[in-house]
Protein backbone atom coordinates (compact mmCIF):
# COMPACT_ATOMS: atom_id res chain seq x y z
CA UNK A 1 0.00 0.00 0.00
CA UNK A 2 2.84 2.59 0.97
CA UNK A 3 4.73 1.19 -2.32
CA UNK A 4 2.09 2.49 -4.08
CA UNK A 5 1.25 5.72 -2.57
CA UNK A 6 4.82 6.74 -3.52
CA UNK A 7 4.38 5.56 -7.20
CA UNK A 8 1.57 8.11 -6.95
CA UNK A 9 3.42 10.96 -5.92
CA UNK A 10 6.21 10.16 -8.02
CA UNK A 11 3.58 10.41 -11.09
CA UNK A 12 2.05 13.46 -10.00
CA UNK A 13 5.75 15.07 -9.48
CA UNK A 14 6.34 14.01 -12.90
CA UNK A 15 3.07 15.94 -14.29
CA UNK A 16 4.05 19.00 -11.89
CA UNK A 17 7.31 18.84 -13.54
CA UNK A 18 5.66 19.23 -16.86
CA UNK A 19 5.87 15.89 -17.82
CA UNK A 20 9.30 14.63 -17.45
CA UNK A 21 10.56 12.37 -19.42
CA UNK A 22 11.65 9.74 -16.60
CA UNK A 23 10.28 6.55 -17.82
CA UNK A 24 7.70 5.52 -14.97
CA UNK A 25 5.73 2.37 -13.95
CA UNK A 26 2.47 2.57 -15.10
CA UNK A 27 -0.71 3.78 -11.95
CA UNK A 28 -4.36 3.72 -12.15
CA UNK A 29 -4.47 7.01 -13.71
CA UNK A 30 -1.16 7.01 -15.65
CA UNK A 31 -1.10 5.09 -18.49
CA UNK A 32 2.24 3.15 -19.99
CA UNK A 33 1.37 5.25 -23.45
CA UNK A 34 1.42 9.22 -23.98
CA UNK A 35 -0.70 9.60 -26.78
CA UNK A 36 -0.72 12.80 -29.10
CA UNK A 37 -2.63 14.28 -31.97
CA UNK A 38 -1.78 17.56 -34.20
CA UNK A 39 -3.45 18.69 -36.98
CA UNK A 40 -1.16 20.43 -39.72
CA UNK A 41 -1.18 21.74 -43.30
CA UNK A 42 1.59 22.14 -45.77
CA UNK A 43 3.25 25.60 -46.02
CA UNK A 44 4.97 26.17 -49.45
CA UNK A 45 7.86 28.90 -48.89
CA UNK A 46 10.47 30.23 -50.08
CA UNK A 47 13.76 29.63 -47.94
CA UNK A 48 17.46 31.86 -46.69
CA UNK A 49 18.45 30.31 -50.15
CA UNK A 50 15.66 31.40 -52.92
CA UNK A 51 14.58 27.87 -53.17
CA UNK A 52 11.11 26.41 -52.57
CA UNK A 53 10.33 24.47 -50.19
CA UNK A 54 7.66 23.23 -48.00
CA UNK A 55 7.17 22.64 -44.49
CA UNK A 56 4.24 21.69 -41.81
CA UNK A 57 2.50 24.21 -39.89
CA UNK A 58 -0.19 24.66 -37.48
CA UNK A 59 -3.66 23.89 -39.35
CA UNK A 60 -5.09 27.15 -37.79
CA UNK A 61 -6.31 28.51 -41.59
CA UNK A 62 -8.03 25.79 -42.89
CA UNK A 63 -10.69 26.31 -45.89
CA UNK A 64 -13.09 23.69 -47.75
CA UNK A 65 -10.86 21.59 -50.22
CA UNK A 66 -7.59 21.87 -47.81
CA UNK A 67 -5.60 18.95 -47.03
CA UNK A 68 -4.51 18.63 -42.59
CA UNK A 69 -2.09 16.23 -42.19
CA UNK A 70 -3.05 14.62 -39.27
CA UNK A 71 -0.02 13.39 -37.14
CA UNK A 72 -0.15 10.90 -33.69
CA UNK A 73 2.58 10.38 -31.85
CA UNK A 74 2.66 7.29 -29.04
CA UNK A 75 5.66 7.65 -26.49
CA UNK A 76 5.96 4.50 -24.40
CA UNK A 77 6.56 6.50 -20.84
CA UNK A 78 6.94 3.19 -18.58
CA UNK A 79 9.86 1.08 -17.63
CA UNK A 80 8.46 -1.73 -19.32
CA UNK A 81 7.36 -2.71 -23.13
CA UNK A 82 4.09 -2.12 -24.21
CA UNK A 83 2.77 -4.80 -26.80
CA UNK A 84 -0.30 -5.57 -29.20
CA UNK A 85 -0.01 -1.54 -30.06
CA UNK A 86 -2.87 -0.44 -32.02
CA UNK A 87 -3.87 3.38 -32.81
CA UNK A 88 -7.09 4.06 -34.08
CA UNK A 89 -8.40 7.11 -35.54
CA UNK A 90 -11.63 7.82 -36.84
CA UNK A 91 -11.67 10.13 -39.74
CA UNK A 92 -12.79 13.33 -38.65
CA UNK A 93 -16.18 14.48 -39.51
CA UNK A 94 -16.51 17.00 -42.86
CA UNK A 95 -13.07 15.09 -43.65
CA UNK A 96 -12.32 13.21 -46.64
CA UNK A 97 -9.31 10.22 -46.36
CA UNK A 98 -6.83 10.91 -48.83
CA UNK A 99 -5.66 7.41 -50.54
CA UNK A 100 -2.90 6.38 -50.03
CA UNK A 101 -1.32 8.68 -47.47
CA UNK A 102 -1.68 7.01 -44.10
CA UNK A 103 1.74 5.53 -43.10
CA UNK A 104 3.50 4.79 -40.19
CA UNK A 105 7.37 3.07 -39.81
CA UNK A 106 7.10 -0.53 -39.39
CA UNK A 107 3.22 -0.49 -38.85
CA UNK A 108 0.39 -2.44 -40.39
CA UNK A 109 -1.92 -0.31 -41.41
CA UNK A 110 -5.81 -1.42 -41.75
CA UNK A 111 -9.28 0.34 -42.70
CA UNK A 112 -12.76 0.70 -41.62
CA UNK A 113 -15.82 1.64 -43.17
CA UNK A 114 -18.09 1.26 -40.00
CA UNK A 115 -15.78 1.96 -37.61
CA UNK A 116 -15.44 -1.25 -35.55
CA UNK A 117 -13.97 -3.98 -38.32
CA UNK A 118 -10.65 -3.41 -39.89
CA UNK A 119 -9.28 -4.76 -42.78
CA UNK A 120 -6.46 -4.19 -44.95
CA UNK A 121 -8.08 -1.59 -48.46
CA UNK A 122 -8.17 -4.86 -51.04
CA UNK A 123 -10.59 -6.60 -48.41
CA UNK A 124 -12.97 -3.95 -48.26
CA UNK A 125 -15.22 -4.08 -50.20
CA UNK A 126 -19.07 -2.27 -50.57
CA UNK A 127 -22.54 -4.06 -51.45
CA UNK A 128 -24.00 -2.49 -54.35
CA UNK A 129 -27.93 -2.38 -55.51
CA UNK A 130 -27.57 -5.16 -57.89
CA UNK A 131 -26.29 -7.50 -55.35
CA UNK A 132 -22.91 -7.40 -56.32
CA UNK A 133 -19.69 -6.04 -54.25
CA UNK A 134 -17.08 -3.51 -55.90
CA UNK A 135 -13.73 -2.43 -53.76
CA UNK A 136 -14.24 0.11 -51.40
CA UNK A 137 -12.63 3.47 -52.23
CA UNK A 138 -10.40 5.65 -50.26
CA UNK A 139 -12.90 8.31 -49.27
CA UNK A 140 -15.20 5.58 -48.16
CA UNK A 141 -12.87 5.28 -45.07
CA UNK A 142 -14.29 6.25 -41.88
CA UNK A 143 -10.95 5.22 -39.36
CA UNK A 144 -7.74 3.80 -39.75
CA UNK A 145 -5.73 1.77 -37.59
CA UNK A 146 -1.67 1.29 -37.06
CA UNK A 147 -1.09 -2.13 -35.99
CA UNK A 148 2.84 -2.11 -34.42
CA UNK A 149 3.73 -6.29 -35.00
CA UNK A 150 6.39 -5.87 -32.20
CA UNK A 151 6.54 -4.52 -28.82
CA UNK A 152 7.11 -0.74 -27.92
CA UNK A 153 10.74 -0.93 -25.99
CA UNK A 154 10.24 1.59 -22.81
CA UNK A 155 10.77 5.47 -24.07
CA UNK A 156 10.74 4.26 -27.29
CA UNK A 157 8.46 6.73 -29.91
CA UNK A 158 5.90 6.06 -32.28
CA UNK A 159 4.61 8.30 -34.97
CA UNK A 160 1.99 7.43 -37.26
CA UNK A 161 0.69 10.38 -40.14
CA UNK A 162 -2.25 10.57 -42.64
CA UNK A 163 -3.66 13.15 -44.61
CA UNK A 164 -7.37 14.24 -44.80
CA UNK A 165 -9.22 16.63 -46.67
CA UNK A 166 -11.78 19.68 -45.52
CA UNK A 167 -14.90 19.18 -47.61
CA UNK B 1 7.44 34.89 -48.68
CA UNK B 2 5.10 32.38 -47.62
CA UNK B 3 2.32 30.93 -50.07
CA UNK B 4 -0.13 28.14 -49.12
CA UNK B 5 0.34 25.13 -50.99
CA UNK B 6 -2.08 25.83 -53.51
CA UNK B 7 -5.18 22.70 -53.25
CA UNK B 8 -7.48 24.43 -55.53
CA UNK B 9 -11.06 24.10 -54.21
CA UNK B 10 -12.53 23.92 -57.61
CA UNK B 11 -9.69 21.15 -58.38
CA UNK B 12 -11.01 19.62 -55.63
CA UNK B 13 -14.58 19.53 -55.87
CA UNK B 14 -14.26 18.07 -59.66
CA UNK B 15 -11.87 15.78 -58.36
CA UNK B 16 -14.95 14.67 -55.74
CA UNK B 17 -17.12 14.60 -58.86
CA UNK B 18 -15.12 12.73 -60.65
CA UNK B 19 -14.45 9.68 -58.25
CA UNK B 20 -18.24 9.76 -57.46
CA UNK B 21 -18.08 11.32 -54.31
CA UNK B 22 -21.43 12.01 -52.55
CA UNK B 23 -20.53 15.56 -50.65
CA UNK B 24 -24.18 15.67 -49.75
CA UNK B 25 -27.29 16.57 -51.44
CA UNK B 26 -25.95 20.17 -53.18
CA UNK B 27 -22.01 19.58 -52.83
CA UNK B 28 -21.98 22.23 -50.47
CA UNK B 29 -18.60 23.00 -48.42
CA UNK B 30 -18.68 22.60 -44.70
CA UNK B 31 -19.52 26.36 -43.11
CA UNK B 32 -17.50 28.08 -42.14
CA UNK B 33 -16.85 28.24 -38.52
CA UNK B 34 -17.70 24.09 -38.43
CA UNK B 35 -15.36 22.75 -35.81
CA UNK B 36 -13.25 19.33 -36.75
CA UNK B 37 -12.52 17.72 -33.87
CA UNK B 38 -10.11 14.39 -33.89
CA UNK B 39 -8.98 11.80 -31.30
CA UNK B 40 -7.21 8.84 -31.71
CA UNK B 41 -6.66 6.36 -29.23
CA UNK B 42 -4.04 3.27 -28.70
CA UNK B 43 -4.88 0.08 -26.94
CA UNK B 44 -1.92 -2.06 -25.54
CA UNK B 45 -0.58 -4.22 -23.44
CA UNK B 46 1.88 -4.81 -20.89
CA UNK B 47 3.36 -8.22 -20.29
CA UNK B 48 0.47 -9.90 -22.02
CA UNK B 49 -1.98 -8.07 -20.30
CA UNK B 50 -4.42 -5.67 -22.02
CA UNK B 51 -4.30 -2.46 -20.81
CA UNK B 52 -7.41 0.64 -20.38
CA UNK B 53 -7.76 2.71 -24.24
CA UNK B 54 -5.95 5.86 -24.23
CA UNK B 55 -7.21 8.47 -25.70
CA UNK B 56 -4.75 11.59 -27.59
CA UNK B 57 -4.77 14.97 -26.87
CA UNK B 58 -3.21 17.95 -28.38
CA UNK B 59 -0.32 17.95 -26.00
CA UNK B 60 0.17 14.25 -25.32
CA UNK B 61 -1.85 12.05 -22.78
CA UNK B 62 -1.11 9.42 -20.92
CA UNK B 63 -4.55 9.38 -18.61
CA UNK B 64 -6.38 6.14 -19.52
CA UNK B 65 -9.91 5.57 -20.23
CA UNK B 66 -12.66 6.48 -22.28
CA UNK B 67 -13.44 10.47 -22.21
CA UNK B 68 -10.10 11.01 -20.73
CA UNK B 69 -8.26 12.66 -23.88
CA UNK B 70 -8.87 15.83 -25.29
CA UNK B 71 -9.84 16.73 -29.03
CA UNK B 72 -7.10 18.19 -31.51
CA UNK B 73 -9.64 20.67 -33.14
CA UNK B 74 -9.80 23.81 -35.35
CA UNK B 75 -12.35 25.47 -36.96
CA UNK B 76 -12.97 25.50 -40.99
CA UNK B 77 -12.23 29.37 -41.76
CA UNK B 78 -14.32 31.37 -44.27
CA UNK B 79 -13.74 30.69 -47.84
CA UNK B 80 -14.52 33.61 -49.87
CA UNK B 81 -15.11 32.56 -53.72
CA UNK B 82 -17.82 33.43 -56.11
CA UNK B 83 -18.14 34.07 -59.84
CA UNK B 84 -19.41 36.54 -61.98
CA UNK B 85 -21.13 35.03 -65.33
CA UNK B 86 -23.07 36.66 -68.01
CA UNK B 87 -26.57 35.36 -67.94
CA UNK B 88 -28.44 35.53 -71.71
CA UNK B 89 -25.18 34.06 -73.69
CA UNK B 90 -26.17 37.44 -76.48
CA UNK B 91 -26.23 41.12 -76.12
CA UNK B 92 -29.12 43.22 -75.69
CA UNK B 93 -30.72 45.10 -78.46
CA UNK B 94 -31.72 48.85 -77.61
CA UNK B 95 -33.36 51.36 -79.51
CA UNK B 96 -32.01 55.15 -78.65
CA UNK B 97 -34.63 56.35 -75.93
CA UNK B 98 -35.93 52.82 -74.82
CA UNK B 99 -35.93 52.92 -70.96
CA UNK B 100 -35.14 50.18 -68.55
CA UNK B 101 -32.64 48.41 -70.89
CA UNK B 102 -31.08 45.88 -68.38
CA UNK B 103 -28.03 43.39 -69.14
CA UNK B 104 -28.29 39.99 -66.81
CA UNK B 105 -25.82 38.61 -64.90
CA UNK B 106 -25.86 35.56 -61.95
CA UNK B 107 -23.75 36.50 -59.30
CA UNK B 108 -22.77 32.88 -57.64
CA UNK B 109 -21.36 32.69 -53.67
CA UNK B 110 -18.99 29.97 -54.16
CA UNK B 111 -17.96 29.83 -50.58
CA UNK B 112 -18.59 28.04 -46.91
CA UNK B 113 -20.12 31.49 -45.87
CA UNK B 114 -22.53 34.41 -46.01
CA UNK B 115 -21.22 37.05 -47.93
CA UNK B 116 -22.70 40.45 -49.37
CA UNK B 117 -21.27 42.15 -52.59
CA UNK B 118 -20.89 45.79 -54.05
CA UNK B 119 -20.78 46.27 -57.46
CA UNK B 120 -19.16 48.75 -60.07
CA UNK B 121 -19.96 49.26 -63.97
CA UNK B 122 -16.85 49.59 -66.37
CA UNK B 123 -17.16 50.87 -69.85
CA UNK B 124 -14.82 48.71 -71.98
CA UNK B 125 -13.52 49.51 -75.12
CA UNK B 126 -12.33 48.01 -77.97
CA UNK B 127 -13.20 45.08 -76.77
CA UNK B 128 -15.08 42.00 -78.29
CA UNK B 129 -17.51 39.27 -76.69
CA UNK B 130 -18.10 35.67 -78.25
CA UNK B 131 -21.49 36.69 -79.43
CA UNK B 132 -21.32 40.71 -80.42
CA UNK B 133 -19.57 43.14 -82.55
CA UNK B 134 -16.53 44.68 -81.42
CA UNK B 135 -17.10 47.80 -78.67
CA UNK B 136 -17.31 50.87 -80.72
CA UNK B 137 -19.27 53.15 -78.19
CA UNK B 138 -19.85 54.37 -74.68
CA UNK B 139 -22.76 54.40 -72.73
CA UNK B 140 -21.47 56.95 -70.72
CA UNK B 141 -21.37 55.78 -67.02
CA UNK B 142 -24.32 58.11 -65.71
CA UNK B 143 -26.65 56.75 -68.05
CA UNK B 144 -26.65 53.10 -66.25
CA UNK B 145 -26.78 51.43 -62.72
CA UNK B 146 -26.52 48.11 -61.11
CA UNK B 147 -30.01 47.06 -60.09
CA UNK B 148 -29.90 43.54 -57.62
CA UNK B 149 -33.23 40.78 -58.60
CA UNK B 150 -35.25 41.16 -55.62
CA UNK B 151 -37.99 38.29 -56.72
CA UNK B 152 -36.24 36.28 -58.55
CA UNK B 153 -37.65 36.60 -61.59
CA UNK B 154 -34.43 37.11 -63.38
CA UNK B 155 -35.83 40.01 -65.14
CA UNK B 156 -35.67 43.56 -64.68
CA UNK B 157 -38.57 45.29 -63.12
CA UNK B 158 -39.88 47.39 -60.45
CA UNK B 159 -39.14 45.65 -57.40
CA UNK B 160 -35.53 45.42 -58.32
CA UNK B 161 -34.36 48.56 -56.12
CA UNK B 162 -31.05 47.37 -54.62
CA UNK B 163 -28.11 48.53 -56.09
CA UNK B 164 -26.04 45.60 -53.96
CA UNK B 165 -26.15 42.30 -52.04
CA UNK B 166 -26.64 42.17 -48.52
CA UNK B 167 -26.51 38.75 -48.32
CA UNK B 168 -26.08 35.78 -50.30
CA UNK B 169 -25.76 32.44 -48.66
CA UNK B 170 -23.48 29.68 -49.81
CA UNK B 171 -24.19 27.96 -52.80
CA UNK B 172 -26.51 30.34 -53.83
CA UNK B 173 -27.13 32.19 -56.68
CA UNK B 174 -28.94 36.03 -57.53
CA UNK B 175 -29.19 37.58 -60.81
CA UNK B 176 -27.99 41.03 -61.15
CA UNK B 177 -28.79 43.57 -63.83
CA UNK B 178 -26.88 46.78 -65.81
CA UNK B 179 -29.87 48.78 -66.37
CA UNK B 180 -29.97 52.02 -68.49
CA UNK B 181 -33.03 53.91 -67.47
CA UNK B 182 -32.92 55.85 -70.84
CA UNK B 183 -30.98 54.66 -73.34
CA UNK B 184 -29.42 57.89 -74.77
CA UNK B 185 -30.41 59.69 -78.14
CA UNK B 186 -26.72 59.58 -78.94
CA UNK B 187 -26.36 56.16 -79.49
CA UNK B 188 -27.11 55.41 -83.91
CA UNK B 189 -27.35 52.34 -85.55
CA UNK B 190 -24.78 50.00 -85.45
CA UNK B 191 -22.87 50.77 -81.84
CA UNK B 192 -22.25 47.84 -79.68
CA UNK B 193 -21.27 48.76 -75.77
CA UNK B 194 -19.55 46.45 -74.08
CA UNK B 195 -19.77 46.86 -70.55
CA UNK B 196 -18.39 45.18 -67.47
CA UNK B 197 -20.07 44.32 -64.00
CA UNK B 198 -17.40 43.37 -61.03
CA UNK B 199 -18.64 42.20 -58.06
CA UNK B 200 -16.62 42.68 -54.83
CA UNK B 201 -17.22 40.74 -51.28
CA UNK B 202 -18.19 42.42 -48.99
CA UNK B 203 -19.09 41.69 -45.19
CA UNK B 204 -22.50 40.29 -45.45
CA UNK B 205 -25.48 42.78 -43.61
CA UNK B 206 -23.43 45.91 -44.87
CA UNK B 207 -25.38 46.36 -48.01
CA UNK B 208 -22.43 45.93 -49.88
CA UNK B 209 -20.67 49.22 -48.05
CA UNK B 210 -17.82 47.15 -46.77
CA UNK B 211 -15.37 44.82 -48.55
CA UNK B 212 -14.24 41.92 -46.95
CA UNK B 213 -10.45 41.59 -45.94
CA UNK B 214 -8.15 38.81 -45.90
CA UNK B 215 -7.00 37.60 -42.35
CA UNK B 216 -3.75 38.64 -42.20
CA UNK B 217 -1.03 38.01 -38.84
CA UNK B 218 -0.72 34.95 -36.68
CA UNK B 219 -3.43 31.97 -37.73
CA UNK B 220 -5.80 31.10 -34.64
CA UNK B 221 -7.05 27.40 -35.01
CA UNK B 222 -9.84 28.32 -32.97
CA UNK B 223 -11.26 31.92 -34.91
CA UNK B 224 -13.03 32.20 -37.95
CA UNK B 225 -10.35 33.61 -40.57
CA UNK B 226 -10.84 34.88 -43.74
CA UNK B 227 -9.18 33.48 -46.73
CA UNK B 228 -9.61 34.77 -50.50
CA UNK B 229 -9.97 31.48 -52.69
CA UNK B 230 -11.23 32.96 -56.20
CA UNK B 231 -9.27 32.90 -59.44
CA UNK B 232 -7.63 36.32 -58.54
CA UNK B 233 -7.37 36.17 -54.64
CA UNK B 234 -8.48 39.34 -54.48
CA UNK B 235 -12.23 38.14 -53.84
CA UNK B 236 -13.31 40.17 -56.56
CA UNK B 237 -14.77 38.90 -60.25
CA UNK B 238 -16.58 40.41 -63.21
CA UNK B 239 -18.25 39.46 -66.56
CA UNK B 240 -19.23 41.26 -69.54
CA UNK B 241 -22.31 41.92 -71.44
CA UNK B 242 -23.21 43.70 -74.72
CA UNK B 243 -25.75 46.61 -75.73
CA UNK B 244 -26.34 46.76 -79.62
CA UNK B 245 -28.03 49.39 -80.37
CA UNK B 246 -30.41 49.06 -83.55
CA UNK B 247 -32.08 52.13 -84.65
CA UNK B 248 -34.46 52.78 -87.95
CA UNK B 249 -33.02 55.61 -89.94
CA UNK B 250 -35.00 56.68 -93.27
CA UNK B 251 -33.56 58.22 -96.53
CA UNK B 252 -35.63 60.00 -98.65
CA UNK B 253 -35.50 60.18 -102.55
CA UNK B 254 -37.69 62.13 -104.81
CA UNK B 255 -37.73 62.20 -108.56
CA UNK B 256 -39.18 63.91 -111.29
CA UNK B 257 -39.68 63.11 -114.49
CA UNK B 258 -41.89 64.58 -117.67
CA UNK B 259 -43.83 62.15 -118.97
CA UNK B 260 -45.33 63.40 -122.04
CA UNK B 261 -45.77 67.17 -123.25
CA UNK B 262 -48.25 66.92 -125.93
CA UNK B 263 -45.99 67.68 -128.32
CA UNK B 264 -42.58 64.97 -128.02
CA UNK B 265 -42.97 61.62 -126.80
CA UNK B 266 -39.31 61.48 -127.22
CA UNK B 267 -38.22 64.34 -125.45
CA UNK B 268 -40.81 65.88 -123.58
CA UNK B 269 -40.35 69.28 -122.21
CA UNK B 270 -41.63 71.32 -118.96
CA UNK B 271 -44.37 73.11 -120.51
CA UNK B 272 -47.95 73.98 -119.38
CA UNK B 273 -50.10 71.53 -119.95
CA UNK B 274 -47.35 68.67 -119.50
CA UNK B 275 -47.71 65.64 -117.23
CA UNK B 276 -44.62 65.25 -114.50
CA UNK B 277 -44.63 62.07 -112.18
CA UNK B 278 -42.97 62.14 -109.01
CA UNK B 279 -41.53 59.07 -107.46
CA UNK B 280 -40.28 59.46 -103.72
CA UNK B 281 -38.36 56.63 -102.22
CA UNK B 282 -38.60 56.52 -98.57
CA UNK B 283 -35.26 53.97 -97.57
CA UNK B 284 -34.89 52.38 -94.27
CA UNK B 285 -31.04 52.35 -93.90
CA UNK B 286 -31.38 50.85 -90.21
CA UNK B 287 -31.67 47.44 -88.98
CA UNK B 288 -34.90 47.24 -87.59
CA UNK B 289 -38.29 48.00 -89.02
CA UNK B 290 -39.63 52.01 -89.29
CA UNK B 291 -42.81 51.77 -87.81
CA UNK B 292 -45.91 53.64 -88.50
CA UNK B 293 -44.56 55.62 -91.11
CA UNK B 294 -46.36 58.72 -92.67
CA UNK B 295 -45.76 60.54 -95.66
CA UNK B 296 -46.14 64.54 -96.32
CA UNK B 297 -45.80 65.91 -99.73
CA UNK B 298 -47.07 69.92 -101.10
CA UNK B 299 -48.19 69.56 -104.69
CA UNK B 300 -45.99 72.09 -106.14
CA UNK B 301 -46.95 75.42 -107.11
CA UNK B 302 -48.59 76.24 -110.33
CA UNK B 303 -49.65 72.40 -110.72
CA UNK B 304 -52.20 70.26 -110.68
CA UNK B 305 -52.90 66.66 -109.41
CA UNK B 306 -53.43 64.55 -112.47
CA UNK B 307 -55.48 61.85 -111.22
CA UNK B 308 -56.82 58.17 -111.76
CA UNK B 309 -52.98 57.53 -113.43
CA UNK B 310 -52.63 54.31 -111.14
CA UNK B 311 -54.61 51.16 -111.93
CA UNK B 312 -56.94 53.52 -113.82
CA UNK B 313 -59.13 54.89 -110.44
CA UNK B 314 -55.68 55.49 -108.07
CA UNK B 315 -54.16 59.05 -107.74
CA UNK B 316 -51.45 57.68 -105.66
CA UNK B 317 -49.39 54.66 -106.34
CA UNK B 318 -47.88 52.74 -103.62
CA UNK B 319 -44.88 50.32 -103.94
CA UNK B 320 -44.18 48.25 -100.91
CA UNK B 321 -46.58 49.51 -98.76
CA UNK B 322 -50.39 47.83 -97.21
CA UNK B 323 -51.96 48.60 -100.30
CA UNK B 324 -51.41 49.60 -103.79
CA UNK B 325 -53.36 52.78 -104.48
CA UNK B 326 -54.87 54.95 -102.63
CA UNK B 327 -57.20 58.90 -103.66
CA UNK B 328 -55.80 62.20 -102.80
CA UNK B 329 -59.61 63.40 -101.78
CA UNK B 330 -59.95 66.01 -100.18
CA UNK B 331 -59.42 65.96 -96.30
CA UNK B 332 -59.22 62.03 -97.15
CA UNK B 333 -62.91 62.12 -96.74
CA UNK B 334 -63.05 58.43 -98.40
CA UNK B 335 -60.90 57.26 -95.15
CA UNK B 336 -58.64 55.39 -97.57
CA UNK B 337 -55.36 57.01 -95.90
CA UNK B 338 -54.62 59.71 -99.07
CA UNK B 339 -55.86 62.43 -99.22
CA UNK B 340 -55.05 66.54 -100.25
CA UNK B 341 -55.09 68.78 -97.47
CA UNK B 342 -54.41 72.77 -97.74
CA UNK B 343 -52.09 71.74 -100.88
CA UNK B 344 -50.57 68.83 -99.20
CA UNK B 345 -50.54 65.31 -100.58
CA UNK B 346 -50.95 62.95 -97.00
CA UNK B 347 -50.16 59.59 -97.02
CA UNK B 348 -50.89 58.00 -93.64
CA UNK B 349 -49.50 55.21 -91.96
CA UNK B 350 -52.22 53.08 -92.76
CA UNK B 351 -51.02 52.67 -96.39
CA UNK B 352 -47.50 52.77 -95.86
CA UNK B 353 -47.36 50.44 -92.51
CA UNK B 354 -43.73 50.03 -91.23
CA UNK B 355 -40.77 49.23 -93.05
CA UNK B 356 -38.27 46.71 -92.29
CA UNK B 357 -34.56 47.51 -92.15
CA UNK B 358 -33.20 47.67 -95.62
CA UNK B 359 -36.69 47.87 -96.95
CA UNK B 360 -38.26 50.85 -99.51
CA UNK B 361 -41.36 52.07 -100.13
CA UNK B 362 -42.36 54.22 -103.30
CA UNK B 363 -45.18 56.63 -103.38
CA UNK B 364 -45.77 58.08 -106.96
CA UNK B 365 -48.05 60.86 -108.48
CA UNK B 366 -48.72 62.76 -111.33
CA UNK B 367 -49.42 66.47 -111.98
CA UNK B 368 -49.65 68.76 -114.69
CA UNK B 369 -48.32 71.87 -114.93
CA UNK B 370 -50.89 74.66 -115.52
Amino acid sequence: MSTRTTVLRLAMLAAALGGATTALAQTADRGCIELKTVAEIQETYTDARGNEATRLVPAAKVVPGDEVVWTIVANNVCTTPAGDIAITNPVPQHMRYVGSSAFGPGAQIVFSLDGSTFAAPEALVVAQADGTNRPARADEYSAIRWVLPRPMGPSESLMVRYRATVL
Amino acid sequence: MITRTPIGLRAALVAAAAVGWSLGASAQMTTAGTPINNRASVNYSVGGLPQAVIESSPTGNTTPGVGAGVNTSFVVDNLVDLSVSELSGSNTVVTPGVTNAALSFTVVNDGNSPQGYQFAVAEEVGTTLPFGGTDNANIGLANVVVRVDANGNNTYDAADTAAAIDVLNPNQSVTVFIVSPTVPLTLINGNFINLNLQARTAVPGTSGGTLQTASAGVNNPTTVEVLFADPGFDATENASDQFAVQTAGLTITKVQTVLDDGFSAVNPRAIPGATVAYVTTILNTGSIAAQAVSFSDPIPANTTLFPNQFSATGDVGITGGLVATCNADAGDADLDGCGLTAGNLTVSSAVLGSIAGGASVQVQFQVKIN
